[in-house]
């Protein structure tokens, strides 16, 4: 670039095109090898073509030198209307270097669903588009661009760079806001792979310009202040141009319905389903005679006037009838706000069916204790059908007839046995182990270190020493104990524990404490196993009396206690509601089900929240002949719609993940941010006269003048040759 | 071909390596095509009239017949026996070229032309004299029509001196200071001189009323220039030389060639010589004849 003082500059936006001019020399270099090497003749008729050769020299010689001066001229015009020449009148050279080079945009567009919040009429998601619109419309000639879409998870819009601007502006046209949160990590290795294939093409890294166009949103962005995101964002912008540009603008006010449960989806009570809704004010302001309705199958059933304080998160629950339909669809809906898909959380709620559960108990007797927690009654019941075999027993029992097997006091099982209650476990069903002081934990942690076998998920170390342990309800946060939440009294906390087994958890395996024991480690624990789980009771109940038969000592007296049966109760409930929590997603995550043994061409339809229909993702037989098919594409909140032969064979509902409904960001200023003349508030394009309209008039010109001499080029050589001929 | 005729192709006779083996093959080659000699000279044996047709010379009319009969007849006489054939050779550098694809160069096409005409003369009991000249006149076989003539022409032939340059007036004086009687003169050379010269020249012969034939002998890349890249164009008479573009010269280079050669031809015309050019790359067996025949029309 030359400096032409305070009129401005002159330089070419990719000086690296010049190279090409080098190109202007292989005319000359072709002209001077013919010249080095003639043939020698000797020659009678010296004199005649003396002259001859004196008169057509001048001539000759001039239209060569113009045609080889015209072929070195194409070459270089071209060669400068490549390297984008630009004449500024900005005092600002420095910053005219900086941006004349061809750059490459890595335009990041959050589409998470807090982006769809509205301020005045416009959504943050419009905005940060526009936003990326205008980067790309004053962009440079040659820069190259392409899009990630911030979201989970995210995604490669454009991951070959293109120079089509008309194609960048369609992606962002067609750019959807979704329902989902955003997950920063996908996001990085998105840019990433951008980068590299950049860098494989020896861009310079210094070139590649990252810009964020986000609201900030503290759940996604927080995480990204500390730890590895960090590490990788600051090695973006230590490495490249990286920036931040926060669409989000003014004060949020947002009321979300962040969570709705059906309290017993598989029983009634009394003829009615109890729903439970939390309603919160994220807002800075007071929500006064707020209306939360229950809708059944889209009729309103219930209606209810709250008033929430600031921050102030409220349950609201409503009683209502059970549908005759299998399943119901419940929504919970507030009135419209700024943010509109976070109003509105549905469940589903299946028809009551009998829970029917296969005790199999190590010694006779065995599982009385528990056949009694689960039907207290001691008859049979409509909610609880109970069959109890001997462990010899179980090879020879059909899996699939039961909701859930419970296995009490069973010293061990064979590598078939655990083969077959794995798969049961995998489509759906539930197992709980109770171990106790029969318990060979040989057996077991054989039988768990093997990945085919495992049930538990963890190593049964050894027993613990025996004291009066205390319960750590682990504040309620377990399906399982939550009930006792409202009820102190209830026995929960001085349930009498003596001794349980300590346990190992496998090397990455996640496992779902239900219930602790104080300051030491787990009482009960579950695992997710394909659809299904598989509950570890660490102390299997007892009465407190030691065994007649053996003069062991008791482990515990949870039988006589009170917190006995609903804690029986609950954990059947947990390890059982893999239907029900199949139905009840979150977006994004996969929807799963079974057919049973049905035909291989069995085929199975889905109609999306928006009306679409296609099939779904996946359908795989397993070894027994049952279909079990998913269906990962939901990426819309709302409900989903499974047929089989035209009629809807199951319902499932998906909401958004309440986590960014909060709408509270960070300030960019926490993130790491290269050192450049980017401004936190964007690009300053005004700064500097660079317009692609401007480079492109220019580029015209050394067109338009490449044409007039590839003309003049081509009538010259015309000219020659046909004296030639 | 039939048999006389491959003595004839230049290829043939490049294979044949002394010139008077060659010329011998050449002239037996012709001779055997020949019946009649065409070269007659004028006789003063009158032997008939005949009436005039358009194309004979006006000088063999007969006027005295004209102012008696009203008629217009030409007068024949019986062959001449005491033709003088004067043979001039030019053997200057120039004519050693020989191009890419010429079997013979212009000289030994020369020759052979010159030795074929020696033998037809002598063989017709006429006198033929032979002179080899490049700026002077190199070499002269005075007159004769002993057989043994052909043998000495050979002889001079090959071992005439020779200078790099041609200079056809100086040489025409020697030639006209030499010859008292007028006879036929053919003149055997490339002509590459300048046209002002030769036209002096040859204003000279025929001032000396000798019958004149001018053989232009080129070569056909000095005509066609068939060049097509850069070349260095070294000349063969110790001129300077000329390097050239030979795609950018070649068309200007035919035209000026053609010119040049037109010109002479012109200038026989005023002059009243019988003007041939010939390509060494040409079978004299095609070429000869039909200079033979028209050269005998003529004179008829």
């Amino acid at each position: 670039m030359i400096t032409l003082g305070i009129i401005g500059a002159i330089g070419l936006a990719s000086s690296g095109m010049l190279f090409w001019g080098a190109c202007a020399l292989i005319p000359l270099v072709l002209h001077l090898l013919k010249r080095h090497r003639p043939q020698v003749i000797d020659w009678a008729v010296i004199e005649l073509l003396r002259k001859v050769v004196e008169h057509q020299t001048r001539r000759v010689r001039i239209e060569q030198l113009l045609l080889l001066i015209m072929r070195m001229l194409i070459c270089t015009l071209l060669a400068v209307a490549l390297a984008r020449p630009f004449l500024s009148t900005s005092s600002n050279t420095m910053q005219v270097d900086l941006v004349a080079e061809p750059r490459l945009w890595i335009i990041v567009i959050d589409s998470s669903y807090s982006m769809g919040y509205r301020h005045e009429s416009t959504t943050r998601f419009d905005t940060a588009k526009a936003r990326a619109a205008e980067i790309v419309s004053a962009s440079n000639l040659g820069d190259s661009f392409a899009l990630v879409r911030l979201g989970k998870p995210s995604q490669s819009m454009i991951s070959r760079v293109t120079f089509d601007r008309a194609a960048v502006s369609k992606q962002l046209d067609e750019l959807q806001l979704q329902d989902t949160g955003a997950d920063l990590a996908s996001c990085l290795h998105s840019i990433d792979e951008i980068v590299q294939n950049a860098r494989r093409v020896a861009m310079d890294p210094r070139r590649i310009h990252i810009v964020v166009l986000t609201d900030l949103g503290k759940d996604t962005w927080e995480p990204a202040t500390v730890g590895s995101l960090f590490q990788r964002l600051s090695r973006l912008a230590a490495n490249h141009q990286l920036s931040f540009e926060s669409v989000a603008t003014g004060t949020p006010a947002n009321v979300a319905v962040t969570e709705t449960s059906a309290s017993r989806t598989r029983g009634e009570f009394q003829g009615r389903l109890r729903i439970d809704a939390s309603i919160s004010n994220f807002g800075s302001a007071i929500v006064n005679r707020m209306p939360v309705q229950f809708l059944v199958d889209g009729q309103t059933t219930h209606s209810e006037i709250i008033d929430l304080g600031i921050g102030q998160t409220r349950a609201v629950q409503a009683d209502i009838p059970h549908a005759n339909s299998a399943q119901t669809v419940v929504a919970v809906t507030i009135p419209n706000d700024r943010l509109d898909v976070d109003n509105r959380r549905d469940v589903i709620v299946s028809k009551q069916k009998q829970t029917r559960v296969l005790c199999v108990e190590g010694r006779a007797g065995g599982a009385r204790l528990v056949s009694l927690a689960l039907s207290p009654t001691g008859k049979a019941s409509t909610e609880v059908e109970i069959q109890t075999i001997s462990s010899i027993e179980l090879s020879s029992q059909e899996l699939s007839n039961w909701h859930a097997v419970l296995l009490s006091g069973v010293k061990e099982i064979s590598k078939s046995e655990a083969s077959r209650l794995r798969q049961f476990v995998m489509q759906g069903g539930g197992l709980l182990h109770l171990f106790g002081s029969e318990t060979v934990s040989e057996s077991w942690n054989r039988m768990s270190k093997s990945n085919t076998h495992d049930l538990l998920g963890f190593q049964l170390t050894e027993p613990s020493a025996e004291q009066d342990w205390r319960i750590d309800p682990l504040k309620y946060a377990s399906p399982v104990v939550a009930p006792f939440a409202d009820f102190l009294d209830a026995g929960l906390l001085t349930t009498p524990i003596f001794r349980y087994w300590r346990i190992q958890p496998h090397r990455g395996q996640e496992l779902t404490i239900d219930l602790a024991i104080q300051n030491s480690g787990p009482l009960v624990v579950r695992r997710k196993l394909g659809r299904g789980w598989s509950a570890s009771w660490l102390s299997a109940p007892e009465t407190g009396q030691s065994s007649l038969d053996t003069s062991r000592p008791a482990w515990n007296a949870i039988a006589t206690w009170p917190s006995f049966v609903p804690l029986m109760q609950q954990l059947m409930e947990a390890i059982t509601s893999s239907e029900t929590e199949s139905c009840n997603v979150l977006v994004g995550q996969p929807i799963s089900g079974t057919l049973g043994v049905v035909a291989s061409d069995a085929k199975m339809r889905v109609v999306g929240p928006d009306g679409e229909e296609g099939p779904v993702d996946s359908l795989e037989t397993a070894d027994d002949g049952s279909v079990t098919w998913t269906h990962g594409r939901t990426s819309q909140r709302g409900v989903y719609k499974f047929l089989r032969d035209n009629a809807v064979a199951t319902q499932a509902v998906a909401n958004i993940d309440p986590i960014e409904s909060s709408l509270e960001s960070i300030g960019a200023g926490r993130l790491p941010k290269s050192d450049s003349t980017l401004t936190e508030g964007g690009i300053d394009h005004t700064a500097i006269d660079l317009s692609a309209e401007k480079q492109d008039r220019i580029a015209q010109m050394l067109l338009v003048a490449l044409l007039a001499v590839l003309v003049a080029e081509s009538c010259l050589a015309w000219s020659m040759g046909r004296r030639l001929a | 071909m039939n048999e006389s005729q491959k003595y004839f192709d230049p290829e043939t006779l490049a294979r044949i390596g002394p010139l008077g083996l060659r010329a011998r093959a050449l002239v037996e080659g012709l001779v055997a095509g020949l019946h009649r000699s065409p070269l007659r000279g004028h006789s003063i044996e009158f032997a008939q009239h005949r009436e005039y047709t358009p194309g004979d010379d006006v000088r063999q009319i007969d006027w005295k017949v004209f102012a008696r009969s009203d008629k217009v007849y030409v007068k024949q006489y019986e062959d001449e026996t005491n033709l003088l054939c004067y043979l001039l050779l030019d053997t200057s550098q120039s004519m050693t070229f020989r191009g890419p694809v010429s079997p013979l160069s212009k000289l030994e096409y020369a020759q052979l032309i010159v030795a074929c005409l020696t033998y037809l003369v002598i063989t017709q009991q006429d006198s033929v004299a032979v002179g080899a000249f490049s700026a002077q006149l190199d070499a002269w076989l005075p007159p004769s029509s002993s057989p043994s003539q052909f043998d000495d022409m050979v002889h001079v032939l090959e071992n005439s001196p020779s200078n790099p340059r041609t200079h056809l007036g100086e040489v025409i004086h020697q030639f006209t200071a030499r010859v008292a009687r007028p006879g036929i003169v053919i003149i055997v050379s490339d002509l590459l001189d300048d046209v002002q010269r030769l036209t002096s020249a040859w204003k000279l012969l025929r001032f000396q009323r000798h019958d004149v034939i001018v053989m232009q002998v080129l070569d056909a890349a000095e005509l066609d220039f068939p060049f097509d890249r850069t070349t260095r164009f070294v000349g063969l008479e110790g001129l300077p030389e000329v390097v050239a573009d030979a795609r950018l010269v070649a068309a200007a280079y035919r035209t000026a060639m053609a010119q040049h050669c037109s010109g002479l031809q012109a200038t026989c015309r005023e002059l009243d010589i019988d003007y041939v050019q010939l390509r060494t790359n040409q079978s004299l067996a095609k070429v000869l004849p039909p200079i033979l025949a028209r050269r005998r029309r003529r004179r008829a």
